[in-house]
């Protein structure tokens, strides 16, 4: 997937994800907003890189159509599960967080 | 009946089974549960009836470690102690609470909740509450859909809330005619002094500002001064054992403890009317009851951590709900409210939401709400446990009162465990209100970082613990678990002094559980003649 249709798709995704939640980051432009949470959760968790290119990956696999569902499906299992991070204050779903890498890294 | 020392001869020399020193909720309570019986009892007040200037000035000191309100501002130095601004929110400690944690240092009481638990029965209505309820039954009454929590990372506790309950008005009269019983007023104990061994307490000296001085002989010593005083007392107490008396092992004044309090974060959420509902305060008959949220034991235990609470609270720039409480408190004091055209003006702005509440209040018995568009913000803020810690202390300063004793200095500490809790519990909280879709949790800056700095708007809750605390092991407790002296036969102490652990709710009504029992101890020692 050319990067310009990752960024637009992922963009659809976390807004979808996000959305499951009731909330809006506060910031003016969200797509700028999730990448910087993925430049801090990267830095603050340099051992996540990997995990969250190997997330990249797994969403591109999933197609523009699948995304929503993939990172919505693994959001709630991450919260089932109690597996949450904190980035920039926030406690995020693992799955959200690795999510806004992907993003970063792209 | 009471007695004015400044009506007694200088010099005086008074006798008693029990001199309790110290007319707060521990004091009053121990000297109600003697009424009747053959024991005489004399009770020790520095103050008089009401609040005087130069007497709460004896309460002044000095604070250099984490700040802290002023000594003089932090109790009150009158009959009835500190009851006399308490607001009366109450609650049982938990059964964590009791238990030595080996990822706590120096935690664990002598003794488990069972062992309280008859003494709080009697306690509850000395503290104006109702028999304990279980969750599941406030609830209910408070006519509340609780949200669902995991119950293996978070769970409810509620505070119960009773009308204030000023010991020294409520129980005065009881007092007064109790044949047994003497309070002496504007009597400031200085010194307590022991025989040539150090094993056996003979007398506390007395001194007012009249200058008179008297000396109280009896079988029984009590200290029932609060945390700050009573270590104070013992470590002006110096005569013998140069380092206080009861201090052999310099564990006096050591382990002071507060219950933090202090945002934690604030939740982003479309909803917050939802959550702002269900955390507000509820009657439940005349009582009332305030949810809030801690970890379960066994989390506790896998996370490593104290045991802390939470509570909702928010922001709103809509003023009608204050100015109805304003209006409220004004006419049941039979007065005019003040700002009357200014209020009424709140109120007919917000018409819509003063109805509303006015509704909520007459037919569903529920508390007031804030108008949703108004909510600026919601947060959390946390009631902490705090770890017990030896730095964490009362010393004596080289300044001294009116009356010529040395003022206290507290060094009040915090450590890694206090805050590493509040940035775990805060995740388990963000990560289930998430999973609940309720919105996203967002720590507030101070925690986001580690080490041990707290918010500058951190405060404790007047509720000042653990100073003579109790172990069985004299190198690590200041009393047994009778509440007695280590080394010394006849000399106790009463009141949150002595707990080994604060556990993270209100002290008032377990001091009182405490020294329920420790009257019972007393009067078996008594009847005895041990």
């Amino acid at each position: 997937m050319r990067r310009r249709h990752f960024l637009k798709a992922l963009a659809a995704v976390t807004a979808a994800a996000a959305a499951g939640l009731p909330v809006v980051f506060p910031a003016r432009d969200p797509l700028e907003a999730m990448r910087a949470l993925g430049r801090t959760y990267l830095e603050l968790h340099p051992e996540e890189a990997s995990a969250a290119r190997a997330w990249q990956v797994s969403l591109a696999e999933a197609g523009e159509t699948g995304m929503r569902g993939h990172t919505a499906r693994h959001a709630r299992l991450d919260l089932e599960d109690g597996e949450v991070v904190t980035v920039d204050g926030w406690v995020l779903p693992r799955s959200l967080a690795l999510t806004c890498s992907a993003l970063a890294l792209a | 009946m009471f007695i004015d020392l400044r009506t007694l001869d200088d010099g005086s020399v008074l006798e008693a089974d029990i001199c309790i020193v110290g007319a707060g909720p521990a004091g009053i309570s121990m000297a109600r549960s003697l009424i009747g019986t053959s024991i005489d009892v004399l009770v020790i007040e520095s103050g008089d009836m009401d609040y005087d200037d130069a007497t709460q000035a004896l309460y002044r000191g000095e604070s250099v470690g984490v700040p802290y309100f002023g000594l003089e501002d932090a109790r009150l130095r009158f009959f009835g102690g500190s009851s006399n601004h308490w607001d009366n929110w109450c609650g049982e400690f938990q059964p964590i609470d009791f238990q030595q944690r080996s990822w706590v240092p120096f935690s664990g009481w002598p003794f488990g909740p069972e062992e309280l638990e008859p003494w709080y029965d009697l306690a509850r209505p000395i503290c104006s509450l109702g028999p304990r309820r279980k969750n599941a039954e406030i609830w209910d009454k408070l006519n509340v859909e609780p949200i669902v929590l995991d119950e293996s990372r978070l769970k409810f506790h509620f505070w119960e809330i009773a009308t204030p309950t000023r010991f020294g008005e409520v129980y005065r009269e009881e007092l007064r005619k109790a044949p047994n019983i003497r309070v002496l007023l504007n009597a400031n104990a200085t010194e307590v002094v022991s025989d040539a061994a150090a094993h056996k307490v003979e007398s506390v000296e007395l001194v007012t500002f009249n200058g008179h001085k008297a000396r109280v002989k009896a079988r029984h010593f009590v200290l029932a001064c609060g945390a700050i005083e009573n270590a104070r007392l013992m470590l002006a107490s110096d005569r013998i054992e140069p380092h206080g008396i009861g201090n052999r092992r310099d564990v006096v004044g050591r382990f002071f403890m507060e219950h933090p309090r202090d945002r934690i974060g604030s939740l982003a959420t479309s909803d917050p009317f939802h959550l702002i509902d269900m955390f507000r305060p509820g009657w439940f008959g005349e009582h009332v009851f305030c949810p809030s949220i801690t970890v379960p034991a066994e989390k506790t235990k896998a996370e490593q951590i104290l045991n802390t609470r939470l509570q909702l609270l928010y922001v709103t720039d809509e003023t009608s709900m204050a100015t109805m409480r304003r209006f409220a408190q004004s006419i049941e004091a039979g007065r005019v409210p003040d700002r009357l055209a200014e209020g009424l003006w709140d109120l007919i702005q917000g018409t819509d939401i003063t109805a509303y509440n006015l509704y909520r209040r007459a037919v569903h018995n529920r508390p007031m709400v804030p108008k949703p568009d108004g909510v600026q913000q919601v947060y959390f803020l946390c009631q902490a446990e705090q770890a017990p810690n030896p730095d964490s202390r009362i010393t004596l300063s080289d300044r001294r009162d009116a009356l010529g004793s040395r003022l206290p200095v507290l060094d009040w500490r915090l450590g890694e465990l206090d805050k590493r809790t509040l940035q775990v519990q805060g995740k388990l909280l963000g990560g289930e209100l998430a999973r609940l879709g309720l919105g996203l949790f967002q720590f507030d800056p101070w925690l986001r970082e580690g080490g041990t700095s707290w918010s500058p708007s951190m405060v404790g809750g007047y509720h000042q613990m653990g100073t003579t605390r109790m172990s069985d092991d004299e190198r690590t407790g200041v009393v047994d678990a009778d509440c007695k002296v280590h080394g010394l036969d006849n000399l106790y102490v009463a009141g949150s002094s002595v707990y080994p652990t604060g556990s993270n709710i209100n002290p008032t009504l377990t001091l009182v559980a405490l020294a329920l029992r420790l009257c019972d101890h007393l009067k078996q020692r008594i009847t005895e003649r041990v």
